[in-house]
């Protein structure tokens, strides 16, 4: 019926391996998914997500209630809760206090978008460019299953993240680098585990897992050859064994050899090309300066600057995680603390990303995992499904605008809500992807990135 | 109609239906149309979302999945022109068409036909193939049923493979690891090393890397934290009972409801571990019940896919799509683990544990002897009293005439743990017992139940103090002790127990063993009464609105002569309510002889493993999903041929491998690879990638750095620093084996859930956070990365190098380039072959010989030290000689 899968990943890695043009490789990899090929323009050709790990408070970013001011310190109406999923504060149901706004909020740029003072670069310097979206709504209360539930539609291990459905959807530009890559930073409250799953193909063929960009050690696992092995030696010994293999072949006469030189082909590109990418020295200082990076550090800010090379460099597929956002309790200095080190180099991206004309054809996309709630958790506020807020910048986006509304408290999506589910489908349309005939046939069923449900939120198109 | 499919598939598409559809060949439209494999994959894929199985989607409450409904409302049998269902598919209106024009699916034209042409023909239904038992087809042997279908096409079973090829893939599939050299040179008959292979102990290391994977097995709890825990026992359990051949319905009922067998073995329970390798979370805030409702669904997807080869999981929302199977199916099944003692959270589990464990010694318990025996297996007589004792009341001379004399275990009625033999209700016992020694043993070890305190004592000597209680399970705790406390001849031993609340209970004794012996925790499945189970609306945990059910094996399978055998198995457990069923009984309906998938699921996959894929390609999913089997007639011959021998697997191996369709050549002719590109008539063998494990086994093998132990605590091999650097709750930094436990076979490797070790990851293997039946074969250059780069690839190059060079046998670099081509593959090297090594060794010996310095820094990868006579510079260029040969597509390759 279809040849096995072996052979099929054979024939995509040869596929990529001779440097065919994007269109025939996106459009064979459609055609393979089982999903027609783009029916409308892509609007965007990469992502860029700077994930917030552990819940960016949207009452202190990006979701202005001065309601929540004037009940601080005072119960929160039961109206609200009763029934409700809490986390950390769950056996306390009788003492849930209104915590109110712990940063000044103003209004920026021509669209006067609503920006907590925490975030004074984003503020100031890209207000016009992003589209806030305050309605967003998931479905896991916990770190962990809200990620997998962010990054592959469901909370069950085992399935595909997004930037794996996109890369094997599109393919990837860049023949020597992989399509999919994935940075991470701490700093600024407790560091939330990062579990590979986040960035796992699943069922997908392995080769459209993300793969980690480190600042410390091998940049890329295993990519700088053995100590005492120069290139040339290390060139020297793929040449060998490529001839060994080739004289192997006259009677071994094995379909899957092709595939087999292409990717030691590849991964000795990638032997070559990662320490260039990793390289900032060919940066010049304003740049520097503008991310607030002093060089590849592992820090957000450096790692927004390799998002960019990234992004020039043809990868479909660039996830940042800033694993700080998790304030229980000290949520007023917590927050801006981490605040402090994602702003900058935040703005600074979809900056600089303009400048070079990329921004057009790149999305960027900016939020956590779920938001917080209105009561207070001591000094802090516990984790919340009902109601978050994220911006996205580029790539067909409207920019300047935002999108949705919670109720008065902070506490509910009332206007507009987006699910992640609709986030899926609006993401994978800007990629030229229907979301609802992008799938993958695995244990009899055909999976979607977005399950059974999503809708393309069109009104934050431009 | 829509496959996930190749782009090639155009072609392969149109036929799809036809009787081989996976061949690429046009045919017409087959006559007669059988159900099974021509009409029922149409109606599955494209009509019964709507029109299925699933009451909450159906739509115009039509059901075209049983014959009587469709028949009732859709079917005209034998007359097409009448039938709306053939009406509806061939409409031009859109108000009309079925699928509906909005619907992702549509039909092509061939697919049209044959549902026009089936209604015509009668419209005769048959249930689906995997639902009816297998029975046994007229055959005598495996070749018999293939060669029938090559022989229809023209075609025929390739020649045998040559002996190199033909030991190097027995080898592999049997054990996982190449022939040795001595294996090559001493064989004398495929039979024999057939049985040798299945005799090794690597037998059941091989087995075991499949099994591991669908029963999720890894040394993390998986969530958040992910942090480690102790279930290598199961691991062990599971290649030692491969090997001991253990029946199969017995190894199902030991993992599923092993702690309900009367009497039940350390073995036994260590099984039914099985019940506690699912991911667990830890992470402070989530809610108890939530979590609860996670682990039962995981347990649900993993047992129905393990055994049953079905997606139940499907109907935890919702009644399936495909599928008979119902949402209240699906809890009720669930309802069969409501019994297992366990938490949703584990708070602070890194310092608390995860719950109920168990002690296991270590080793094989051989050269362990009795010293003096406790009470587990018969009562043993002391000698006691309630009243506290003078002083000295345990010295060997002490006069304890006045006290009581009686069997162990001692304690009070309803305390767990141990049989209780006489009663003890007071605060306080002493116990005193003779015995003596021939010899005084190197070590001696206490084994002991107590509930609470207790003190022993040997020959007035306080050897052990114990507080609290031990008798979570019944596994006694072993302690070491002074051997030197002893003398030859009579001894006393002497115990004082001392109870503060609830149950009571003292029994001990002694033995000894000049192997060292620890203990390894194990996680444990302990009955206790079951949790309340109800049907979850949509999944909902929050919603207690749903049906309490109770344990059931899914309806539609359970009818008639298919339900739970009557027999109800005599059960351990007390706590079980006395007419619900229990896990014991899930086991017996899993390998019952009229359960249609067990037998069936499990031939599949051993036949995967044995050709690369299976004869039922889809090894997840059997159900109406599932593509029509490439030889049914043998599926099912060799399923029933599995439950008549006793459900016998190395029987079943031996049977696949001595068999000509085996042991054919894998060489694929140009015209057989158009005709059948995915081997599914067996014209040939298949080749196909080692699994990750076997690839670090190889290497290790030939370079002779291979450690061959069996079982014991998982090793980390090398990994790449800062690897974990995303772990935390703690922070944690890897730190790799020292010694021989650096050169342990993949299957021991630490199995971290969320960052696996990534050269086990490069090369496919799952994290094991679910079940899972079918590993891809992918091929990448981070794959290339890892055989190039990886300081395990790199010592193992080096050991190979320097076993090559401290070969006396060997002279010049011809000869020695030729042992190393056999040692890697196992077949004599090509003159061709020899010429590039030799250039390639001749250009690195120069450029060593003048860059000393890098010579060293290669040299001093890895662990295990290089032999002194060898000058970094002289083995260098030889490691990229053997760098050359791990790299080889052949290599890794078993064809």
């Amino acid at each position: 019926m279809r040849p096995s899968p072996a052979t099929e990943i054979q024939r995509r890695a040869f596929l990529g391996a001779t440097g065919l043009g994007l269109g025939s490789l996106a459009l064979s990899s459609i055609a393979r998914a089982g999903a027609s090929p783009p029916s409308w323009p892509a609007r965007c050709k990469r992502v860029i997500f700077l994930c917030m790990a552990g819940g960016p408070s949207h009452l202190e970013t990006f979701d202005h209630k001065p309601e929540l001011a004037n009940l601080h310190g005072q119960p929160m109406p039961k109206s609200f809760t009763e029934g409700q999923q809490i986390a950390q504060l769950q056996g306390k149901a009788n003492e849930l206090k209104v915590l109110g706004p712990q940063h000044e909020f103003a209004r920026h740029g021509k669209s006067g978008q609503k920006i907590a003072s925490v975030l004074p670069h984003i503020a100031s310097k890209i207000a016009d460019d992003i589209c806030i979206v305050r309605s967003m709504q998931t479905e896991q209360i916990n770190h962990d299953p809200a990620h997998t539930f962010m990054n592959t539609g469901t909370a069950i291990s085992g399935r595909p993240s997004m930037g794996s459905w996109a890369t094997y959807g599109l393919g990837s530009e860049n023949q020597n680098l992989p399509g999919f890559v994935v940075l991470t930073s701490v700093g600024g409250g407790q560091s939330q585990p990062i579990a590979a799953r986040q960035w796992h193909s699943g069922f997908l063929p392995s080769q459209y897992q993300g793969v980690r960009l480190r600042s410390k050690g091998d940049p890329v696992l295993y990519v700088n050859s053995p100590d005492g092995v120069t290139p040339t030696r290390q060139r020297d010994v793929i040449d060998a064994v490529r001839q060994m293999n080739q004289i192997g072949n006259q009677t071994f006469r094995d379909a899957e050899l092709d595939a087999r030189i292409s990717q030691y082909e590849m991964a000795f590109r990638m032997q070559m090309s990662v320490p260039d990418l990793v390289d900032l020295s060919d940066e010049p200082q304003h740049v520097m300066d503008l991310y607030g990076t002093t060089g590849a550090d592992g820090s957000f800010a450096s790692n927004c600057l390799m998002a960019r090379r990234l992004a020039e460099r043809g990868v479909r597929f660039i996830q940042l995680y800033h694993r700080g956002w998790d304030h229980h309790g000290g949520i007023k200095k917590g927050i801006e603390h981490t605040a402090k080190l994602v702003d900058q180099a935040s703005a600074a991206l979809v900056v600089d990303l303009k400048q070079r004309g990329l921004l057009d054809d790149t999305l960027v996309v900016w939020g956590g995992e779920f938001g917080r709630t209105p009561m207070a958790q001591g000094n802090g506020r516990d984790h919340h499904i009902k109601a978050f807020s994220i911006w996205m910048a580029g790539g067909g986006i409207q920019p300047g605008s935002n999108f949705g509304a919670t109720d008065e408290l902070g506490y509910n999506a009332v206007e507009n809500v987006v699910h992640v589910h609709d986030f899926h489908a609006t993401m994978l349309h800007l990629m030229g992807i229907d979301h609802e005939k992008f799938t993958y046939r695995h244990q009899g069923r055909d999976f979607r990135l977005t399950d059974v449900h999503g809708r393309v939120v069109n009104d934050i198109l431009r | 109609m829509h496959r996930e499919a190749d782009p090639f598939s155009a072609a392969i598409m149109a036929c799809f239906f036809f009787c081989l559809p996976w061949l690429a060949a046009a045919e017409d439209v087959p006559h007669p149309i059988e159900f099974n494999r021509d009409v029922r994959p149409i109606l599955s894929d494209n009509c019964w979302a709507c029109h299925g199985p699933d009451a909450n989607k159906r739509k115009s409450d039509l059901r075209l999945d049983l014959h009587h409904a469709a028949v009732q409302d859709a079917i005209v049998p034998g007359d097409a022109a009448a039938s709306p269902l053939v009406k509806r598919i061939f409409s031009d209106d859109p108000e009309e068409v079925m699928p509906p024009a909005e619907h992702r699916k549509k039909l092509s034209t061939a697919q049209k036909e044959i549902l026009k042409t089936w209604v015509a023909q009668g419209a005769k239904r048959q249930d689906h193939w995997a639902w009816i038992p297998p029975e046994k087809a007229a055959g005598e042997s495996i070749d018999g049923f293939i060669e029938p279908q090559l022989v229809a096409r023209g075609l025929g079973f390739s020649d045998a493979a040559d002996s190199y090829t033909l030991m190097r893939r027995l080898s592999f599939d049997l054990r996982g690891l190449p022939p040795t050299a001595e294996e090559m040179a001493t064989f004398t008959s495929w039979e024999k090393l057939v049985d040798d292979f299945l005799a090794s102990s690597a037998f059941g290391e091989r087995l075991a890397v499949y099994w591991l994977d669908l029963v999720r097995y890894a040394d993390t709890n998986g969530y958040h934290a992910d942090v480690e825990w102790t279930v290598s026992p199961y691991r062990d359990y599971v290649i030692t009972a491969f090997n001991k051949n253990i029946p199969f319905d017995r190894f199902t009922r030991e993992q599923i409801a092993g702690d309900l067998i009367p009497e039940a073995t350390s073995e036994q329970r260590v099984a039914a571990g099985f019940n506690r390798l699912n991911m667990k979370s830890t992470e402070f805030g989530i809610q108890d019940k939530e979590y609860l409702a996670k682990y039962a669904a995981d347990r649900v997807r993993t047992t129905a896919t393990t055994w049953l080869g079905v997606t139940l999981g499907c109907a935890e929302c919702h009644d399936h799509k495909f599928d008979p199977f119902t949402a209240r199916d699906f809890y009720n099944f669930a309802a069969f683990f409501a019994d297992i003692k366990g938490l949703g959270y584990y708070p602070d589990a890194q310092k608390k544990g995860w719950g109920e464990t168990m002690e296991v010694p270590e080793g094989d318990g051989q050269g362990v002897t009795v010293v003096l025996p406790d009470s587990r297996k018969a009562g043993q007589v002391w000698q006691y009293t309630e009243q506290k004792p003078t002083d000295g009341w345990g010295r060997r001379e002490f006069d304890a005439s006045g006290w009581k004399s009686g069997e162990a275990g001692f304690g009070s009625k309803g305390t767990p743990g141990g049989s209780i033999r006489s009663e003890w209700k007071s605060a306080d016992i002493w116990l005193r017992r003779s015995f003596s020694v021939a010899e005084i043993p190197q070590k001696l070890f206490l084994q002991i139940q107590h509930d609470e305190d207790a003190t022993v004592y040997l020959n007035n000597k306080e050897v052990a103090r114990l507080t609290g209680y031990s008798n979570a399970t019944p596994e006694y705790v072993r302690r070491a002790l002074d051997p030197t406390a002893l003398q030859k001849g009579q001894n006393t031993i002497a115990i004082h127990c001392h109870q503060t609340s609830g149950g009571q209970f003292i029994d001990a004794g002694l033995s000894s063993g000049n192997i060292p012996i620890s203990a390894r925790k194990m996680l444990a499945t302990v009955s206790v009464k079951p949790r309340v189970m109800r049907v979850l609306p949509r999944g909902n945990w929050m919603d207690d609105s749903g049906e309490v059910v109770q344990p059931a094996t899914p309806a539609f399978l359970s009818s008639g002569d298919r339900g739970i055998p009557p027999a109800r198995q005599k059960e351990a457990s007390e706590t079980l309510p006395p007419r619900s069923l229990s896990r014991s009984d899930l086991a017996s309906w899993i390998t019952a002889r009229n359960n249609p998938l067990t037998a069936r699921v499990f031939v599949n996959r051993l036949w995967k493993l044995y050709f690369g894929t299976g004869l039922a390609r889809m090894l997840d999913d059997i159900g109406s999903q599932s593509e029509w089997p490439s030889h049914p007639e043998l599926l099912d011959w060799l399923a029933v041929e599995f439950m008549e021998s006793g459900w016998d697997v190395k029987h079943m191996v031996k049977l696949i491998v001595m068999s000509r369709a085996y042991q054919q050549s894998s060489l694929e002719s140009d015209s057989l690879r158009e005709l059948d590109p995915g081997n599914r008539l067996l014209a040939r063998q298949s080749r196909f990638r080692l699994e990750a494990e076997f690839i670090r086994d190889n290497a290790l093998a030939v370079s002779g750095l291979l450690d061959r132990r069996v079982g014991g605590r998982s090793v980390k091999p090398y990994q790449p620093g800062e690897y974990w650097e995303n772990l935390n709750f703690p922070r944690r930094s890897y730190v790799a084996s020292k010694g021989p436990d650096q050169f342990r076979r993949g299957v021991y490797t630490h199995w971290q859930r969320q960052f696996l070790h990534p050269a086990l990851l490069a090369f496919d293997a799952p994290s094991r956070e679910e079940c899972t039946a079918d590993r891809p074969r992918s091929n990448t250059p981070l794959a290339a990365l890892v055989l190039l780069n990886d300081p395990t690839q790199i010592e193992a190059a080096r050991a190979l190098a320097e076993a090559t060079l401290m070969d006396a046998e060997l002279s010049g670099d011809r000869a020695r380039i030729g042992s190393m081509i056999t040692r890697v593959l196992t077949r004599p090297g090509r003159e061709a072959e020899v010429e590039v090594l030799s250039r390639l060794l001749k250009k690195h010996r120069a450029e060593f010989a003048a860059d000393p310095e890098s010579a060293r820094r290669l040299v001093a990868i890895g662990q295990h030290p290089t032999p002194k006579r060898n000058d970094p510079a002289d083995l260098a260029p030889w490691i990229s000689v053997a760098r050359t040969l791990l790299n080889l597509h052949e290599t890794i390759t078993r064809n």
